[in-house]
């Protein structure tokens, strides 16, 4: 696991609990009927060209040497006290503001798309009085 | 012991995956599901490096990584909602009017 067990569950719950939660209403929303093709037959062949394209950068990937220089938080520390514990040691301490900016930035992302996604209410109100009048 | 270029493998398989389905799919969620895709490998590969250089740099930015993945996919679905309430559009093809 890494190491990164707090992250691991993080991500569990953040995607499973709510991103794939949110899909599943926006695809309850709005219906969808299958889908067309999507990739053209004449452009098979360029798939094939981004293959070997691909597999290329590949290859110059894992012949590359991976270097850097080596911080303090070796497994042995991490594990002394826990991978939760490291994690919040580290965010609270030297990722302090950026977790404040993570915050309101996160606020400020879910007011935007309540915003977005409410049904105007104006219109809804006005067409039933326009409809019953005319 | 799992080597670091089995990680490095694995994330740029899922970045590739990511990226045609973004390129050559229509749909606006598959779309944004690729995008979610191509973040997730680059969460793959900052963990894995975080952990074979002893640093908790690269777990940070992946938590930060995944605050800012949910904002973008809670806006991302917001916009698709308008959008299909406006045009009954679900294919990106069909919203060109930015186009010069």
């Amino acid at each position: 696991m890494l190491n990164a067990e707090f992250l691991a569950m993080v991500q569990i719950i953040v995607y499973a609990g709510a991103i794939l939660i949110l899909y599943l209403f926006v695809l309850m929303l709005m219906n969808l009927k299958t889908e067309e093709q999507h990739l053209h037959k004449k452009y098979t062949y360029l798939l094939f060209a981004g293959m070997g394209l691909l597999g290329e950068l590949l290859i110059l990937l894992m012949l590359s040497p991976y270097g850097g220089t080596l911080g303090t938080a070796t497994p042995e520390v991490i594990l002394n006290t826990g991978p939760s514990h490291a994690v919040g040691i580290t965010m609270f301490s030297d990722y302090l503001l950026l977790f404040e900016i993570v915050g309101v930035f996160l606020l400020g992302a879910v007011i935007g798309a309540i915003v977005l996604a409410k049904t105007p209410a104006k219109t809804d109100n006005q067409e039933p009085a326009n409809t019953s009048a005319s | 012991m799992i080597p670091l270029s089995a990680y490095v493998f694995l994330s740029a398989i899922l970045f590739m995956t990511g990226l045609v389905g973004v390129l050559i799919r229509r749909n606006f969620i598959i779309v944004l599901m690729s995008v979610e895709i191509m973040l997730n490998a680059a969460n793959i590969n900052l963990v894995a490096f975080s952990h074979y250089l002893n640093s908790m740099a690269g777990q940070m930015s992946a938590l930060f990584i995944i605050a800012v993945a949910a904002a973008e996919a809670a806006i991302g679905l917001a916009i698709i909602i308008v959008i299909f309430r406006g045009k009954m559009a679900t294919n990106v093809d069909q919203i060109n009017i930015l186009k010069w």
